[in-house]
């Protein structure tokens, strides 16, 4: 049994341990088992603390067989991105600033995981300080990507991505200000949500930049990310900018026909410069979203969105650069040189064009809004536009090839942070290079369920979500 | 107009003053400019009395 345990969905498992047909002790066992042995190839952790977790799994055992109130996550083991504070823990913030950083305080995602009976498991790999997409971090062993460890992980939240993938966790919290959920996830072939804008509490969370930040999860299944997306979602009263929202159950409408759901496919920026093996499996995913019922609708996207992707760099340096001011005087040589560079640009943007960019934000969403989503309920569009990169690819440089590949890796997931609408990626297939392939579900403001209900029904559907690497 | 290496190392030595090597100078004129053509195409859009906390209140109207 404990062989296969690594192997269930992150709510299979939770039903499992609730209905006593297997005991957290044996799965968070079965989990360190598989992180020690995968770890020292993929180098997903930063740190982790397996005596703590196999006590809280006892204690969660314990609870379970005296009765006591039990949460959504009961025994269900976890690890998140190295910047979800725990009050005493580390939170390196994949830094050499913050190497021995312990906060005083607990993020309130944190606390609601544990509430809901998570255990968690450390703390995973990052770019430093989430600043860059492919995933390197020079104060860290190369993270990499589980189906071939010659391949990115993609970042920021690169240890999330691969410790989901390798089926070393059942979910992992990461953070998205320009694709650094979504990206991660499409290569590593899970699922991960960037819900909508103010959706999850920042409470207790590294800032990037507070303006597009968005907490989600990454998980094996949309029902997973669903699950864990409702128990850290809502209004909280230590984060001023957290919506007062309602949080649905959407694990209750995941089976909802698909029967007059507009799909739209978008004429206009996605597709610009998108491979042919990545456009013949987008088409694949969709002609399976047809053979469900969902109607396919061809859709134009405003050219302003060329704009928006201009944009979406002058408020996040802005508000990168602002974070990082005294740090970047006092301690420059405690940055890499890769993230050091990122964040120097901000210091020269004048504070009346970064004012601007967040002043004509509204008008840009509510193009799109027009635009699309009055046509189709949910856009779909593909995450990368091109195969999953080698290592080699992307070694730090400051050539024009080098730059061009880092735009293009997140050239389709930055604008959907401009304009806070929420978006999913779902793995649909591989790359000839054995690589997965993903597409992203944008939707309405607060409209993840319909993300969550086109997704599942896409699951149900393809073996995509039940693959797993070859380690 | 355009940002030189003369204006990073004017701007940086009157205003910001963060350690740059020679070669940053050099490079960072590319990406600020970039930045800067960004924001001067959009100053045609900018209405005087929007207000930035429009765009929260733009999520909650459009919700699906």
């Amino acid at each position: 049994m404990s062989a296969t345990l690594p192997f269930l969905t992150l709510t299979e498992v939770a039903d499992a341990i609730t209905s006593k047909k297997v005991s957290s002790f044996e799965v968070v066992r079965a989990c360190v088992e598989r992180i020690e042995r995968l770890d020292p190839k993929l180098h997903f952790f930063i740190w982790s603390e397996p005596e703590e977790a196999l006590a809280a799994a006892r204690a969660a055992d314990a609870r379970l067989a005296a009765g006591g109130p039990i949460g959504l996550l009961h025994g269900v083991p976890l690890a998140h991105k190295d910047m979800f504070y725990v009050a005493g823990k580390r939170s390196t913030c994949g830094s050499k600033v913050r190497r021995d950083f312990r906060p005083t305080y607990t993020a309130t995602v944190m606390e609601r995981l544990a509430a809901a009976g998570a255990v968690n498991l450390g703390g995973l790999a990052m770019v430093e300080f989430a600043m860059g997409p492919h995933g390197y971090n020079a104060h860290l062993e190369q993270c990499r990507n589980p189906w071939n460890p010659e391949y990115i992980p993609c970042g920021s939240s690169s240890g999330s991505g691969v410790a989901v993938g390798a089926r070393a966790v059942y979910g992992a919290l990461g953070s998205d200000t320009g694709g650094s959920i979504r990206c991660p996830a499409a290569v590593a072939g899970v699922v991960g949500i960037c819900p909508t804008y103010s959706r999850v509490s920042r409470y207790g969370v590294m800032q990037m930049s507070t303006s597009l930040d968005c907490v989600g999860p990454l998980a094996r299944t949309v029902r997973d990310c669903a699950r864990m997306l409702h128990v850290i979602a809502g209004p909280d009263g230590l984060d001023a900018s957290a919506s007062d929202e309602p949080v649905p159950d959407w694990e209750a409408t995941l089976g909802d026909t698909l029967r007059g759901v507009r799909v739209g496919v978008p004429e206009g920026y996605f597709y610009d410069g998108v491979v042919d093996e990545i456009r013949t499996a987008l088409t694949a995913s969709l002609n399976v979203l047809g053979t469900l019922g969902a109607d396919i609708v061809h859709v134009k996207v405003p050219p302003s969105l060329y704009e928006v992707a201009e944009l979406q760099p002058v408020v996040m340096k802005s508000e990168g650069a602002a974070n990082h001011s005294r740090w970047m005087r006092e301690r420059p040589a405690d940055y890499s040189d890769q993230v050091r560079n990122r964040l120097q640009a901000g210091f020269f943007i004048p504070a009346t064009d970064y004012i601007q960019a967040i002043k004509v934000r509204t008008q840009f969403l509510a193009e799109f809004v027009d635009a699309v989503f009055t046509r189709v309920d949910v856009l779909h569009a593909p995450v990368l536009p091109m195969p999953v990169p080698r290592i080699s690819e992307t070694m730090p440089s400051s050539g024009p090839a080098y730059l061009d590949m880092v735009v293009s890796l997140t050239r389709n997931t930055k604008v959907v942070n401009y304009l806070g609408l929420p978006a999913m990626s779902v793995p649909c297939g591989f790359s000839r290079s054995g690589l997965p392939i993903a597409f992203q579900l944008i939707g309405r403001p607060f409209a993840e369920g319909r993300l969550f209900q086109v997704g599942h029904a896409y699951e149900r559907a393809t073996p995509w979500h039940s693959m797993t690497p070859p380690l | 107009m355009a940002i030189t290496p003369q204006t990073v190392t004017m701007v940086n030595d009157a205003v910001q003053g963060i350690p740059l090597p020679d070669v940053r100078i050099q490079e960072l004129p590319m990406e600020l400019n970039q930045l800067r053509a960004a924001s001067v195409g959009n100053r045609a859009r900018l209405d005087f009395d929007a207000d930035p906390s429009d765009f929260r209140r733009l999520l909650h109207a459009t919700k699906g």
